[in-house]
């Protein structure tokens, strides 16, 4: 069953078309990568699903979630959506979060807002969620402020914001990018095990191949506003026929070619 | 093989009592290429920075030459080692043309002859044609402002590249082209790099030498095939692993 189904996307500022006629399907429990660089439309993509595109935005096409059309519905609907049926986690949580509420507040919030929890509830859930994005000590840590955190648990809690609301779909854009590997490494684990713990279907939004690979069992290719390449992961590297894509390909073969020969103990 | 730079026991502490460099000792020789590796606030870019003679030491010293930098001449040694930065969008003054901030470090460390020639030549050097020379900075790709710090960098013909993460802003397949200029330009002027990286593919490419940096202290280092083929730090384990693991 189709989740979120997107036809024809595009989303322009004027003249300048920045999403160009992007239709992709999310299946129930799918499990979708974007890959691009940077400029390449992926994000905005994702923030005209999320109806939060910058103002000025011009959106066509369809995007429906769950068989509602989310473009131009009202604020309502997609608010309903919004955090509900799709939860988002971003690529840098330090600005994502907000600086001056309690981790715990942040993770309640959603739950408050689209399920009518009280405040002691959510208190209650946050830390519960805090424990489950394996946050040590979650009755302490539930109580911080952004900034007392580290990359890695801001991260985490970045992850329990999404999910608190018990989305069905969860976006995630460049969410291990500005972590370090082992973080990063640490990070995708625990999004995999979430994922395939609550049932949720992903779409899993990044400039590097290998993280997509790993993550996305499809994987679009995006530049310059158009997917330019679409395929199940294990057959991306074999068939892929754009050349953009193929050279995304080999770069990344290059990448670990030299260190492989290294393992190998040839110089 | 005659040693250019050379940090000795290096430790640097900052106000707040947290310790950014614990007796490190780093030995860069004539076409050297070392890549320094690690997490965020392993001490990789204070390393580089002590190196380049801007960080107040609490014990140890940075040589140039066999002089401790305190003692040699400051601009022999700022015309040999010359800095490439991460951000090339920050580290290019947004004010001058290509051309002047090109020529800036032949005018700031007093050194003769033709600059316009000069500039020409770098410029060229990293496949970038004349016209260049009166572009600014936003009129730029951030492959080209890249290539711009680097051909600054070889303006004045030094010995020796420090660059701290010069590619990591960069879209990989840029990436791979600003890689490919650096070493075919340390391997035709026999250039010596000091290279910061947290991407092992990238160090792999460009380096023969490798120190793992963690906590402030180097936990492993020797010539890459033997770090990188059979590591003994549990740290440096991982990191190969990762970067070598069969998504990529």
């Amino acid at each position: 069953m189709t989740l979120l189904e997107v036809r024809n996307l595009t989303v322009r500022f004027g003249d300048n078309i920045v999403v160009n006629d992007v239709s992709f399907d999310v299946a129930t429990g799918g499990r979708l990568g974007i890959i691009g660089e940077s400029g390449s439309g992926k994000t905005m993509a994702m923030l005209a699903v999320l109806g939060v595109l910058p103002s000025g935005a011009e959106v066509s096409g369809s995007i429906r979630c769950d068989g509602v059309e989310l473009v131009g519905a009202d604020e309502d609907v997609r608010r309903s959506v919004r955090g509900r049926t799709i939860g988002m986690v971003f690529q840098e949580p330090l600005t994502a979060l907000n600086p001056l509420m309690r981790v715990d507040r942040q993770i309640g919030w959603p739950l408050r807002l689209h399920h009518g929890v009280s405040r002691r509830d959510a208190d209650a859930a946050a830390v519960e969620w805090c424990a489950r994005v394996g946050l040590d000590e979650p009755e302490r840590i539930a109580r911080r402020l952004p900034h007392e955190m580290s990359g890695g648990q801001r991260q985490r809690i970045g992850l329990a914001i999404a999910l608190a609301a018990r989305p069905r779909l969860l976006i995630a854009d460049e969410p291990t990018t500005a972590l370090d590997v082992t973080v990063q490494d640490d990070i995708l684990g625990l999004l995999e095990s979430l994922v395939d713990g609550e049932g949720l279907s992903l779409v899993f939004v990044s400039h590097d191949l290998g993280v997509v690979a790993r993550m996305a069992r499809d994987i679009a290719v995006m530049r310059l506003g158009r997917i330019v390449e679409k395929r199940p992961t294990a057959e991306l590297s074999e068939r892929a026929a754009d050349p953009y894509a193929k050279a995304l390909i080999e770069s990344a073969r290059r990448g670990t070619a030299d260190l492989r020969r290294l393992l190998r103990g040839e110089s | 093989m005659t040693v250019l730079l050379e940090a000795r026991a290096l430790r640097r502490v900052h106000r707040s009592g947290r310790v950014a460099l614990d007796d490190v000792s780093l030995s860069v020789g004539v076409g050297a290429r070392i890549g320094i590796v690690g997490e965020s606030g392993a001490g990789k870019s204070t390393l580089v920075r002590a190196l380049l003679g801007l960080e107040p030491l609490a014990a140890g010293d940075v040589l140039f030459g066999g002089t401790p930098l305190s003692q040699c001449d400051t601009r022999a040694f700022r015309r040999a080692v010359q800095p490439v930065f991460q951000d090339p969008r920050s580290s290019l003054n947004p004010r001058l043309t290509v051309g002047r901030i090109v020529a800036e470090p032949l005018e700031c460390l007093g050194i003769d002859g033709d600059h316009a020639l000069r500039v020409r030549e770098v410029l060229a050097d990293v496949a970038l044609d004349a016209s260049f020379a009166a572009r600014y900075p936003h009129e730029l790709s951030g492959g080209q402002r890249q290539r711009v710090a680097i051909a600054r960098a070889l303006a004045p013909a030094p010995q020796i590249l420090v660059a701290d993460e010069p590619v990591s802003a960069l879209d990989v397949l840029i990436r791979d082209e600003i890689v490919s200029l650096l070493d075919d330009l340390i391997a035709r002027r026999n250039l010596a790099l000091v290279l910061v990286s947290h991407d092992l593919s990238v160090v792999a490419r460009l380096c023969t030498e490798i120190a793992v940096m963690r906590d402030g202290r180097v936990v492993e280092n020797g010539p890459i095939e033997r770090v990188v083929g059979s590591p003994v730090d549990d740290f440096t384990r991982r990191i190969v692993a990762l970067a070598t693991s069969s998504s990529r």
